[in-house]
């Protein structure tokens, strides 16, 4: 029983029944052939037209290749358009060609009754007609009958599964339970019995053909029980059978539940939650999980004697199971371990829980990447969440505010390597889209270095000793000015000390020479999205400074960003009388341009744009007009506001917020877009009904004057719903609609790969591109 | 007949022993390679049949040459 598969059996049916699944297969055959002579319906000339078409498409999957094909031979699903036009073809002939009967007319009654002009047909002459019909006939059917007569589908002994497929369940009071299927099995035996009895003791017909109606009744629903037309076979407290397609059926079935819906053992998922003294390799787990979760400890002749220690152990990392050689799982207790440990041999495997530095998998859904699925290494932490380094929450698509992931243990000696080798982080910091870091400084840390970098910082003893211990460094930098670190000097401590790197953008300049950064502050295009530094370092330090450099730049800077109190309020966005002034002046003079060109419009002088019509001109030069206004006001603004505004700060160093922002919400809103052009629906001749008819200024049209700050004024809030409401609409829409795009490409093109020769194969080794990308490039590897 | 445009790569037929070669180089069979119809505009330019088969030179975005093969099936 343990290792035996069990075997199939059989049951000889007294009178054989049809096939449920297959009375319609049988039902064409009986249509198209003759019931006289079993012959097809066709004469044989017409047999002979079709032939050379059908030929090509009965025999082995070999004969058909590329020349076949060339030559006109049919891939399978022409085939079965072919076959099933010929036989409604032959359904419509009145008469046998060969013998010259007439044909008389089948029905079938579903599901498994026959009739030939109102008499029922019995399956034994159904079988009879069945083994008549001539190979030959067969393909012309499109039958192989080499491989199956259609006989067989008409059953005259019944396939009987062994009981590992039926498996009967002892109670607690020891009474047996019986799977369904064994149930179907017996109600069969026992009527095919009692057919058998009555046969030989010469019952009446009409006792005879009811108990075969009832066999095949029995069959019917052995198959499926849900077969319509037939009342549904019932357990004696009327619950209905499960029988053979109610198993594979459905989203609890065989397929949908236990293939497509694989449950994993060792894992774990929590909410997770951010840690600046994580490296981005690392993950920090709860001590609840890590004593739950378990690695193998393979037993050796070698390390039988550190491993009885391991497992002699009573307290935390300690061993939970023993496998035995035989595969027999053993839980240890403070009761059993004495005796477990005797039985500890080289061969055996002990479940050991959880300590720092197993590699484990992390994983957030949606898993859309293969950077969704990563190995950090343990850390062991007091408290409830799994906690990661906040650079790594960009791969995953990860942030704070509750969202939860998976853990998994890799169990084999291969899973584990493959984890280490290829699906650590610090390894993985370029990304495969174009090559640049995707794991970088963000937020809080942009600002922090900015503050640590610009040319006016410096920072006392005390200030750059908290910093630097902070970060792990117990150094000052070399030079002093008047007592003081410059904040250069001390984020050059986290450099490389023979580090050659410039990086110019527009105006800027930041220069780093001999691992001192010289010139310039350290902006997020060097440490943030894209970082050019971090690319730099990964490439030429190598993964594991990198990671290093990360933590100590997260740990420096937060620090700085701490103790300089980067926050936001409302006096940030408060406007200074001239800054009022000024954006009155700027909403005037946009309205002065726009009502121009309406007036240049409506007196016909307005020159039209090529391609475009005097109405569509109006639109865009307004539109464009009104967009410009905002670009105007954010001159104004950052013209008028210092770095010692927070909110202003925060956006220009690309930490948190834009511009745009800041000038909605101290200057004004701008002009409201719906599909990407002013409102222009609603009521007759305007768009709100608080409007007049036809009235063409600006904000009548969606432009909304007043700021966040200020507050919108009831007409401006429609205007600003209507917008906020369609680009929600869009971007649920767009979100939705290319994520099944991409899904369809992955699943199209999922299991192609990259050969040694940089040609792109699939699973059959076809060639899809002679070379990689049509350059043989991996972005990841890519230098400058 | 289409003519040759700037925008639609060099298409070539391979010698029968040229394709021998190709063959050799991915160690495929000709099926394995992929198609183009014996109806295509530039298969049918070149006097292409079914069995032969076609080089195009294609020019990468990022600056490289590489050359494409495809087999020329019945359209």
């Amino acid at each position: 029983m343990k290792t035996c598969p069990g075997h199939f059996g059989y049951l000889e049916l007294v009178r054989p029944v049809i096939h449920p699944e297959f009375a319609k297969s049988v039902y064409l055959l009986l249509q198209s052939t003759c019931y006289q002579c079993h012959k097809a319906l066709l004469t044989t000339e017409q047999m002979n037209e079709i032939k050379p078409v059908i030929k090509s498409f009965v025999g082995s999957e070999e004969e058909i290749n590329e020349q076949t094909i060339a030559a006109g031979a049919l891939t399978t699903i022409e085939r079965e358009d072919t076959s099933m036009v010929l036989l409604k073809k032959l359904k419509s002939i009145k008469k046998c060609p060969h013998c010259g009967i007439q044909q008389r007319k089948i029905k079938l009654e579903r599901p498994t009754f026959f009739y030939m002009d109102s008499t029922r047909l019995r399956p034994d002459e159904i079988r009879d007609w069945m083994s008549k019909i001539s190979d030959d006939d067969l393909t012309s059917f499109g039958i192989d009958p080499t491989a199956t007569r259609p006989e067989w589908l008409i059953l005259t002994a019944l396939l009987v599964p062994p009981v590992n497929v039926r498996p009967s369940i002892t109670l607690e009071s020891g009474e047996r339970s019986e799977d369904d299927l064994t149930h179907k099995l017996v109600d069969i035996m026992r009527i095919n019995q009692r057919l058998e009895q009555d046969i030989d003791a010469g019952a009446p017909q009409i006792i005879i053909d009811d108990l075969w109606e009832l066999l095949q009744y029995q069959v019917t629903t052995y198959f499926n029980n849900e077969t319509p037309g037939v009342p549904v076979a019932r357990h004696r407290s009327t619950r209905p059978l499960k029988t053979l397609a109610q198993r594979l059926k459905g989203k609890e079935g065989r397929l949908r539940y236990n293939l497509s819906g694989k449950r994993v053992n060792f894992s774990a998922r929590t909410v997770i939650s951010a840690d600046a003294s994580l490296t981005i390799n690392q993950v920090g787990v709860p001590s609840r999980i890590a004593e739950t979760l378990t690695i193998p400890l393979y037993a050796t002749v070698w390390n039988l004697e550190e491993i009885k220690k391991i497992a002699a152990r009573t307290e935390y990392p300690m061993v939970l199971n023993l496998i035995t050689k035989e595969g027999i799982r053993k839980r240890l207790t403070d009761a059993t371990r004495e005796e477990i440990l005797k039985i500890i041999e080289p061969g055996c495997i002990l479940e050991r829980q959880l300590v720092d530095g197993d590699s484990v998998l992390m994983n957030r859904q949606p898993t859309l990447h293969r950077l969704s699925l990563m190995s950090h290494t343990v850390k062991i932490l007091p408290g409830k969440t799994m906690r990661i380094h906040v650079s790594v929450t960009v791969p995953y698509g990860a942030d704070f505010d509750g969202d939860e992931m998976n853990l998994h243990v890799p169990q084999s000696l291969e899973a584990q390597s493959e984890a280490r080798y290829l699906m650590q982080p610090k390894d993985l910091v370029r990304s495969p889209r174009d090559g640049k870091p995707i794991m970088f400084m963000e937020e809080d840390e942009v600002v922090g270095v900015h503050l640590l970098t610009k040319d006016d910082a410096y920072f006392t003893k005390e200030e750059a000793s908290l910093m630097l211990a902070n970060a792990g460094v117990y150094e000052f930098p070399k030079h002093e000015v008047k007592g003081k670190f410059s904040g250069k000097s001390i984020f050059s401590l986290l450099l490389p000390k023979d580090l050659e790197f410039e990086y110019k953008s527009g105006a800027s300049k930041i220069v780093i020479k001999k691992g001192e950064l010289v010139e310039g502050t350290v902006s997020s295009k060097l440490v943030g999205e894209g970082g050019a530094l971090i690319l730099r370092l990964f490439d030429e330090y190598g993964a594991d400074f990198t990671m290093e450099f990360l933590l100590q730049m997260t740990k420096m800077t937060l620090r700085v960003a701490e103790a300089a109190g980067v926050t936001i309020s409302v006096s940030d966005y408060y406007n200074s009388d001239a800054t009022n002034k000024e954006r009155q002046k700027i909403i005037e003079e946009v309205e002065g341009r726009v009502n121009d060109i309406t007036k240049k419009y409506a007196e016909n002088k307005l020159e039209s744009l090529p391609g475009y019509t005097k109405r569509e001109t109006l639109e865009l030069e307004t539109m464009a007009q009104l967009e410009e206004a905002r670009t105007i006001a954010n001159r104004a603004l950052s013209k008028s506001i210092g770095t010692d505004n927070n909110a202003m700060l925060m956006a220009s160093v690309k930490a948190r917020g834009n511009i745009l922002n800041y000038v909605q919400t101290s200057m004004f809103l701008g002009q409201q877009a719906v599909r990407g052009k002013r409102p222009s629906r609603g009521y007759s001749g305007r768009i709100l009904p608080y409007f007049t008819r036809n009235n063409k200024t600006p904000e009548a049209k969606g432009f909304v004057k007043s700021s966040f700050f200020d507050g919108l004024k009831p007409k401006e809030f429609f205007m600003h719903a209507m917008g906020s409401r369609d680009s929600a609409m869009s971007k649920s829409l767009v979100t939705a609609q290319s994520g099944y795009l991409q899904r369809r490409l992955i699943n199209a093109m999922q299991d192609f790969y990259t050969a040694e020769d940089l040609s792109v194969r699939d699973a059959s080794g076809a060639l899809i591109q002679t070379i990689y990308g049509g350059d043989g490039m991996d972005p990841t590897k890519e230098r400058e | 007949m289409v003519p040759p445009l700037e925008l639609i790569p060099e298409h070539s037929i391979l010698s029968e022993s040229e394709a021998k070669k190709v063959m050799a180089k991915f160690s495929i069979p000709a099926k394995k390679f992929p198609k183009i119809l014996d109806t295509d505009p530039q298969a049918k330019l070149l006097g292409a049949k079914p069995g032969n088969m076609i080089a195009i030179s294609r020019k990468d975005p990022s600056g490289g040459k590489y050359t494409y093969y495809r087999i020329v099936v019945k359209g």
